[in-house]
């Protein structure tokens, strides 16, 4: 591996001749950098990244499949263990999201098209911050990165009435579930499924602000997409590949745990 | 003349600075009131008293018309029903209340007015000058409330002006055109030549689309042409696309952007989030009653047709697909009445289709093409 001494990056471009662009300005703003691989949509973008595990990873946030956020946030999750976390740079063609959000995730962002003025400043920064590193970072801030990317998605919520009990719409009526009779959370593209012994329901909010607005401090994160009652934890298995899944209280099925947030779990 | 605006920030009914010119004003009127009476009745009254009963027949009577005017309950009322009942109570309240207050302030007893011979005359002018003094603060109101409605079609004017706009020109569609466009330049001058010569035709019918009252059916296929070769150079070989016009449907006059939006459509929900190729096809036909343009493409469909929790009547922005078709269907309605249509629907396996019809019968817009210029 050249990895030391030699830096590497992913596209992800859903058009060709801008992606190309970009690996062309690259090119000549850093020649040291390798772009070992250019990916057309999220699906491919995050599994490429996965594979690759560049140090870089240029993000279009408009992309099929998956959005360059969306994409941050699976490639953050399941980050292999051992590697130095990667640097996101999100390209956009007109800032719809707010330029202190991305600052926010520690992250650099380019406006489309880029000025090769621009890119340089990009370049400039992201080499600082790969001479800052650490080598891999210890489990628990892997962890604080996928949280920082997704906080760019989801602006700060102000902190509204808390929320004691869930008012969950089902069909006609609408359901009150305490939060403390609630098992996990789990967010789905634009709801979030809220699961509790008896059933489960759908509350149209992002998982962010709900669990801003929840009266209580026992729900823990262990996925991107899932926050879990630590009370109803009973147990979790790590299966060959290292993989955590937890057994929880009312809950049939297993659930996921991420590799980002997989210490969690460790045993003492 | 008698209003500047009526909301005018610190003049507005019900604010003290109207209040006192209120009675300010009419003190005055009553002022000229009396003086009219003591030219036209010789002898009726000295002037100073015939003034002081003047104003405070006058001014019980504006406060009553103040305090009625609030009553909730007749604003129910039609506006000349209300301003009646107003009168009928005003008028006799101001004539009978007024002279008592001006007895205790000359310091008079109190006694009964107008039942004696000397009472007729100023009575009725009493109701005479009260009762213009009514219909001015009637048409007042009415004023007020017409300049409050066309203030109201004014911003909706402008509201849909902006939308048209922001339907014309999106920054996401410039910037990221141009961002191929930059790419181009180096690659491949020729297709980079090629993409400012739409991008010119694409802006030229967008930007002057609010100018128009219509186009040929041709010139918004030149349009549509422009757009999609657009996207084929920035998408690449995910997208194909096919448009049809019949020779004898060209000159045909059509709103200008009205197709746009559609294929707009089409392609920034249906086609560029979609992993993987897609097609969109254009075409347009004459039928026994008019003429049919269909969009069709296979790509992901109407949006948001998921399990759809309660309160979902969040008001389409911009970017949402039900912006573009609510201006499409805001269009049609008002150029060509209930006769046109849109319809859009889902297609199986993927996909969207959209259709507008136009009907054939002439209309008031297809009239005005005709006159000469």
């Amino acid at each position: 591996m050249t990895t030391e001494s030699q830096p590497t990056a992913v596209i992800a471009e859903d058009e060709p001749v801008v992606a190309r662009m970009l690996a062309r300005l690259l090119g000549e703003a850093w020649p040291e950098l390798r772009i070992v691989g250019v990916a057309e949509d999220g699906l491919r973008a995050t599994a490429l990244a996965l594979a690759e595990t560049p140090d870089v990873v240029f993000l279009d946030i408009k992309m099929p499949g998956r959005t360059g956020i969306e994409v941050a946030e699976a490639v953050a999750d399941d980050w292999p263990d051992g590697r130095a976390e990667p640097l996101f740079v999100f390209v956009t063609a007109f800032d719809e999201f707010a330029v202190s959000a991305f600052e926010r995730a520690a992250v650099d962002y380019l406006l489309k098209p880029a000025t090769a003025e621009r890119l340089q400043q990009t370049v400039e920064r992201l080499k600082q911050r790969l001479a800052a590193r650490s080598a891999p970072p210890p489990a628990g801030e892997r962890a604080a990165l996928m949280q920082r990317v997704q906080s760019i998605a989801a602006p700060p919520v102000e902190p509204g009435e808390r929320i004691k009990v869930i008012r969950a719409g089902v069909g006609n009526t609408v359901r009150m579930i305490p939060v403390a009779d609630v098992v996990c959370f789990e967010a789905t593209e634009k709801y979030v499924n809220v699961v509790t012994p008896t059933g489960e329901a759908l509350v149209r909010m992002s998982l962010r602000e709900l669990m801003a607005r929840i009266d209580s401090t026992d729900f823990i994160q262990v996925h991107r997409s899932v926050m879990v009652n630590g009370n109803a934890i009973l147990s979790a298995t790590r299966d060959e590949n290292g993989h955590y899944s937890l057994a929880v209280r009312g809950l049939q099925r297993p659930l996921k745990v991420s590799r980002a947030f997989a210490h969690l779990f460790r045993p003492m | 003349m008698y209003l500047s605006s009526p909301y005018s920030a610190g003049s507005g009914p019900g604010t003290a600075q109207w209040a006192v010119g209120t009675i300010a004003a009419s003190a005055l009127v009553w002022a000229v009131a009396a003086a009219l009476l003591f030219v036209i009745v010789p002898g009726i009254e000295t002037f100073p008293r015939l003034l002081v009963f003047s104003e405070s027949v006058g001014l019980t009577m504006v406060t009553c018309v103040v305090l009625l005017r609030r009553q909730r309950r007749l604003e129910r009322m039609t506006a000349g029903t209300r301003w009646l009942v107003i009168g009928v109570i005003a008028i006799p309240t101001g004539y009978l209340l007024g002279h008592q207050i001006a007895f205790l302030l000359l310091g008079e007893p109190l006694r009964m007015v107008g039942f004696h011979r000397v009472s007729v005359g100023p009575l009725l002018f009493t109701v005479l000058v009260g009762g213009l003094g009514l219909r001015h603060f009637a048409i007042r109101e009415q004023l007020a409330r017409e300049a409050a409605t066309r203030a109201e079609a004014q911003r909706l004017a402008v509201e849909a002006q902006l939308r048209l706009l922001r339907t014309q020109l999106e920054p996401h569609m410039l910037f990221n055109t141009l961002a191929t466009l930059r790419g181009l330049v180096r690659e491949d001058a020729d297709r980079a030549e090629t993409m400012i010569d739409q991008l010119i035709v694409y802006l030229r019918g967008t930007l002057g689309a609010s100018q128009a009252d219509s186009v040929p059916l041709g010139r918004e296929f030149a349009q549509l042409r422009a757009y999609l070769e657009i996207m084929s150079l920035r998408m690449g070989p995910r997208l194909s696309w096919h448009l049809e016009l019949p020779a004898a449907l060209a000159d045909t006059p059509v709103p200008p952007m009205l197709l746009q939006p559609l294929v707009e459509n089409a392609i920034k929900h249906g086609l560029e989030p979609k992993v993987g190729p897609g097609r969109i096809e254009v075409v347009a036909r004459a039928t026994d009653a008019g003429i049919e343009v269909r969009v069709d493409d296979d790509g992901l469909g109407l949006p948001g047709k998921s399990p759809e929790p309660p309160q979902d009547d969040a008001p389409a922005g911009p970017e949402s697909s039900g912006y573009g078709l609510r201006h499409v269907r805001d269009r049609l309605q008002a150029v060509y009445g209930p006769g046109a249509r849109l319809d859009v629907e889902r297609r199986r396996p993927g996909g969207a289709r959209s259709v507008v019809f136009l009907p054939a019968r002439r209309t008031a817009f297809q009239d005005r093409r005709g006159e000469p210029r």
